[in-house]
This record gives structure tokens, sequence and C-alpha cells, in this order.
């Protein structure tokens, strides 16, 4: 198994430690902190361990499902499938 | 939907072109809102992204995951506000001028104490939704709440910060209001501690000798912090809060070594 310490422990270190504004720093630990299982946090805690540049990416990435989700709107969303979509595909092997 | 065509098929030059997207050429009208199921929504993005592979595939699961995360907390907070009794009070439906000095006395709370709310709010819910019932939820709620609220004390990240220099800890400024503020959320944190062990304990005299300790150092470290604070409050000089920080900045000036001054004025601007 992945993970030696608690995976929202090693979240927790590794978003103090990103370029993340304070506010952001906060706001991303308080929603994995509402997690109940640990283990869910297995992905999340070994994406930012192996790369910590995905951070800030996901960061972005809740901040804009947010906004769309609170606002409603559909198009916003279809506006981040197709940013997610194509970040992934530099990854496909 | 004009901005989807002109994603897709670029920027139309004129009128002709507008037509031929099936747009209307009125652009002074307001788009009309778009109504979106969130259910739909996600279901859409797992269609998509559950199609790649390796390490995209690991990738587009954590997406997934703050897609379902995100949704349930804006949806659970929309709820919370729906709540009868949770209304907002504004100056214009106040009833008491008890009620009306209470609006008045939050106008000076700053960064440096909506920090604690926000730490104290978010434990007090997950206080009431997470039903914790063992010892080890309790163990992992304290150092996930708790701790970081201290932690955020005592080596501040957010708020008016001043910092001698880049490599030392900040000193947070706090107005008058900002320090009753603290002084009011560590009372709640407390309170909330206290709960936690009477559901999980029954009694505090109850808890374990080996357990006893993880929660009376917690305990202490939230009672000191409201101590730090009411202290820093009576001693407080009479003068407004912009006077007390030209102060406060005059007096770190003062300590700080020259060869340190330029970092001083750099972090100054960054902070205040």
């Amino acid at each position: 198994m992945f993970n030696m310490k608690k995976n929202l422990q090693i979240i927790i270190e590794a978003i103090k430690g990103s370029p993340l504004l304070p506010q952001d720093r906060t706001d991303l630990i308080t929603l994995f902190s509402l997690v109940k299982q640990d283990t869910d946090l297995e992905p999340t805690a070994k994406l930012f361990s192996e790369d910590p540049s995905w951070i800030e990416k996901i960061n972005d990435n809740y901040k804009g499902k947010s906004a769309a989700i609170a606002a409603r709107s559909s198009v916003a969303w279809d506006k981040i499938i197709e940013d997610e979509e194509r970040q992934l595909r530099q990854f496909e092997v | 939907m004009y901005w989807i065509a002109t994603v897709a098929f670029g920027r139309p030059r004129n009128d002709k072109d507008m037509e031929s997207f099936g747009l209307q050429q009125n652009k002074e009208s307001a788009p009309e809102r778009e109504s979106f199921d969130v259910e739909k929504g996600l279901s859409r993005e797992r269609t998509i992204l559950e199609r790649f592979h390796g390490r995209a595939k690991a990738i587009a699961r954590v997406m997934l995951f703050i897609s379902a995360l995100s949704a349930e907390s804006i949806i659970t907070k929309e709820a919370r506000a729906e709540e009868p009794g949770t209304s907002i009070q504004t100056e214009h439906n106040l009833n008491s001028p008890d009620e009306q000095e209470t609006i008045e006395s939050k106008k000076n709370i700053t960064t440096s104490s909506q920090w604690a709310e926000r730490y104290v709010n978010n434990a007090q819910a997950e206080y009431e939704d997470a039903n914790i019932k063992t010892k080890e939820e309790a163990r992992q709620f304290i150092i996930t709440f708790v701790d970081t609220f201290i932690a955020e004390f005592y080596l501040p990240t957010e708020g008016q910060i001043l910092k001698s220099s880049a490599h030392t800890i900040g000193k947070r400024f706090y107005t008058g209001d900002d320090l009753n503020n603290i002084a009011e959320q560590a009372a709640k944190m407390k309170y909330i501690i206290r709960n936690l062990i009477v559901r999980i304990y029954h009694d505090e005299a109850d808890i374990p000798s080996n357990e006893s300790e993880f929660y009376q150092h917690r305990l202490g470290q939230i009672t000191d912090i409201r101590g730090t604070i009411l202290d820093q409050s009576a001693r407080r000089p009479e003068i407004s809060d912009s006077d007390y920080i030209k102060k406060e900045i005059e007096e770190m000036a003062k300590k700080t070594p020259k060869s340190e001054k330029k970092i001083k004025y750099t972090e100054e601007k960054r902070y205040l």
C-alpha cells in the first residue's frame, strides 16, 4: 500500500509547501479534511507527492468547478471538461 | 452559445458570419442563465474521463474526485443557507440596539481574524456531520481542525503580517475587533473539543490516562491563545488601529539590522 503516513497528512504537507496563496491553501486543505475515508485520498496523495505541480492545477480545477456549480452554468462546466481532456491527452500512454 | 461558437469556429467577422452560426445579432442582450443539472454534469464528465488509460487515468480519478467534493460542498452550503433561521442580518432588519451594536462592532474585523472564524465553522460543520464515534476518529478530528487552528495562530500565514526579514516568523497585526474575534473563536473551539470529549468518553474525568494528555494539551494551548489575546487587548494603547500599526512598524524598523532593511521593505509591501 502506498501510504506510510495518513494520506491526509501527506496532502496537507504537500499543499503547505506549494506556491498557492494562503487563502487557497486553507480552502483546499479544508476540502480534503472533510473526506471521511482516508483511503479515498490515496490517489490524490500519490499525485501530489509524485508531481507537486498538480497541486496548483487541481486548485484551479476545484475553483472552476465550484464556481460553475454555484452558478449552475453548463457552459462553464463544459469548458472545464474540455480543459481536463486537453491536460490528460498529454499523459495518455 | 456565442462564447462556444467563437471557441469552436473563431470569432465571426461580420453580421453574415453571425447569421451562419445561427446566432442572434443583438449583442447587447444579456445571455440567458443556463440551467445545469449537477448530477448529469458529473456523469458527463465521468463518461469522458473514464476513456483515458495509464497515467492519465490516475489523474482523471483525482479530477473526478474533486468534482464530487465540489458538488457536495456547494450543495451542502446551499442547503444550510436555506434552513430557517439562518437568514443574514442586515442593518435594515435589526430589531434591538444590542444587535445593532454587534454589527457595528464587527466592522473592523480583518483577514487577521477571519481565518479563525472559517476554521471554527469548518470544525463545527464536521463535528455535526461526521458522526464521530471512535477514539481514532476523534483524534483525527483534533489533528485536522484543532492543531491546524493552533498552528495558524502561532505561525501566521493569513492576515496582515509584519516580518522584519524574509527568514523570521511573521507577526500578525490585529485590530481591536480582531482580538475580540479571535478570543471568541478560541472559546468556540474549546467548546467543540469539550463536546467531542463528552461524545466519546461521556466525561473528561473518564478519559484514560494514556489519552488524557492528548486532549489536555490542546485545551491548554487554546486557553493560552485566549490568554495571549486578552493580554494584548488589555495592554493596547488608546490610539486608532492605523496609528497602532505605524507604531509597530517603527518599533520593528529600529530592531532590524541594517543589512536586512531591504528585505523588510519588500515584505512590508507584500503583506500590508
